[in-house]
């Protein structure tokens, strides 16, 4: 009995039984908030975005440890009101230790606030192009199409220029196409409306546009704009440049590539050209 | 087959043997096995006038690459359903020269869209087939390239009389019927007909109508009426249902604000 008695008095003097009731509660809050997170999104999740999904989910998980998490402070014997002021001096010094965690942190809340994008969207930022697959309160995870994972801080898309491609229903493809000088640009322009009319995947509306670039150096420079449905861009603008290439090809119009003309200058000598079995092979003399 | 016979219809097919469709070099072929039906589709680029030919012999070949699909089942059944649909989206079809309708007028304008080749299990009426005879392109239709929905797009004659209609076995009419109560001209450059909430039905010699759509544009604003008429359109002699819509929609009015319709 004595040492039952002496075992409950140094619990106590060590506070061991508050510690472990903390910790017991922590665990349990996690847990219940797992589970009641989990069983939320299996009750409503139908009619709701995967994004929607995410945030409802994450907010009941955090609202339910958090709440488990000040029962555990207080069995801990802390004093909530004293935490909250000595939390305000503390934000400040975390605050100047954690800078970029900190701002990524604002910077999630404002992305999911302003909701640029959302999961299962292609998004461009800088020179990664991916599927978001998760917006979290330090970063954005992206799938880009060749199977990678990126991790993009909040900071960073906030602060950049951030390309959703899965916005709108239909985009347009540039075609930057060349044509000789040489060329017949009215029946140029014939020949590629007639070819974009002709393929299924091409909308009528909006119309295709023609637009004439400039003059460029070896070539007139030509923008053919033409409008797909999203998912099919890629394979409309595969076939259009194909199609343009076939077409030109049968039609004898002369896509001109730069040429260059090689000059030895005037203080030497014509480069030697020596004809070997026949054959012309070009030798630079040494 | 005989012009007199549909190309759609209950057919029976024994084991092995195939059923083709053909017009020109266009062709759908499906064959039954004892455990899975095989579809082939030969595509062609552009639109011909030839007629619809149905034959069953199995001599005709078809090359491996038109190949679209297995479909297993534990067994197959003895006969096949065939049935014309109309597209999976609105059409958006566009006289080749744009039409005024005077003030106070009313006008009756005949416009034709394609038609869909679909071939179904019996019983069970399980899709084997649902291809179009010829694609129509794609478009967009809408105020703006934010807003608007994806149609198809077709030229049309629109033509105003019945006996003017160029009868084609792929295609099928729809009467529009458009009423401007307004005192200035509709100027009807483009006109989206909504295809996929229209019924098919066959006169006596299996030429395809839809039901007739109604269009009014009221006195006072700008919002346009739209009605589809719940029976086969006056046109079609002996009329009989032969698909219904590929969406059932029990509101056969609905209002459209005037940009969604004409542009």
């Amino acid at each position: 009995m004595e040492q039952i008695k002496g075992i409950v008095e140094m619990l106590d003097a060590t506070h061991l039984l508050s510690i472990a009731q903390a910790i017991l509660l922590l665990a349990f809050g996690y847990i219940a908030g797992r589970i009641v997170s989990t069983t939320l999104i299996k009750l409503i999740h139908k009619g709701m975005t995967p994004h929607g999904n995410q945030v409802l989910k994450k907010s009941a998980f955090y609202a339910i440890f958090g709440l488990f998490a000040i029962s555990a402070l207080k069995q801990l014997g802390f004093d909530l009101g004293a935490l909250l002021g000595a939390a305000g001096i503390l934000t400040v010094a975390i605050g100047f230790a954690s800078q970029t965690s900190a701002s990524n942190l604002i910077s999630g809340l404002f992305l999911m606030i302003e909701r640029p994008f959302s999961i299962t969207d292609v998004i461009r930022v800088g020179g990664t192009t991916g599927e978001v697959i998760s917006i979290d309160l330090l970063s954005v995870k992206l799938r880009t199409v060749d199977n990678l994972f990126v991790r993009i801080p909040n900071e960073t898309m906030i602060k950049t220029e951030v390309t959703t491609l899965t916005k709108f229903s239909i985009r347009r493809a540039d075609l930057q196409i060349g044509i000789a000088y040489k060329e017949d640009i009215g029946r140029v322009k014939t020949l590629l409306t007639e070819m974009a009319q002709k393929n299924p995947l091409c909308l009528e509306e909006p119309a295709p546009l023609f637009v004439i670039t400039g003059f460029g150096n070896s070539s007139i420079d030509i923008q053919f704009s033409v409008w797909a449905q999203r998912e099919k861009f890629l394979e409309l603008k595969n076939s259009l440049y194909e199609e343009t290439k076939n077409t030109f090809d049968r039609e004898g119009i002369e896509i001109p590539f730069p040429h260059v003309s090689l000059y030895a200058g005037s203080a030497t000598q014509p480069i030697p050209i020596t004809l070997v079995d026949g054959n012309p092979i070009n030798r630079l003399s040494t | 087959m005989s012009d007199k016979e549909p190309w759609w219809g209950d057919f029976p097919l024994a084991e092995q043997q195939s059923m083709h469709w053909s017009i020109g070099e266009r062709k759908l072929a499906i064959q039954r096995q004892a455990s899975e039906w095989n579809t082939w589709n030969v595509e062609t680029e552009t639109e011909n006038a030839d007629t619809l030919v149905r034959t069953d012999d199995a001599d005709q070949l078809i090359p491996d690459h038109a190949l679209l699909g297995r479909h297993l089942q534990a067994t197959t059944a003895a006969s096949l359903r065939v049935i014309p649909a109309l597209a999976d989206r609105s059409i958006v079809t566009r006289p080749k020269v744009p039409l005024r309708l005077l003030g106070g007028e009313h006008t009756r304008i005949y416009v034709s869209t394609p038609l869909w080749f679909k071939a179904l299990t019996l019983p069970g009426n399980l899709c084997l087939l649902d291809v179009p005879f010829w694609r129509p392109s794609d478009s967009w239709f809408g105020p703006s390239t934010r807003e608007g929905e994806m149609c198809y797009a077709k030229y049309t004659e629109a033509r105003l009389h019945k006996e003017l209609l160029v009868r084609r076995p792929h295609r099928a009419i729809t009467p529009i019927l458009v009423h401007n109560k307004q005192q200035d001209a509709l100027l009807i450059e483009r006109l989206n007909v909504p295809v996929p909430l229209l019924s098919l039905y066959q006169d006596t010699h299996h030429g395809l109508w839809t039901n007739a759509i109604k269009v009014t544009r009221e006195e006072d604003d700008d919002l346009t009426e739209l009605l589809l008429e719940k029976q086969a359109p006056a046109e079609a002699d002996g009329a009989t249902l032969v698909a219904g819509p590929r969406i059932i929609n029990d509101n056969h009015r609905l209002i459209r604000s005037l940009g969604s319709l004409f542009a």
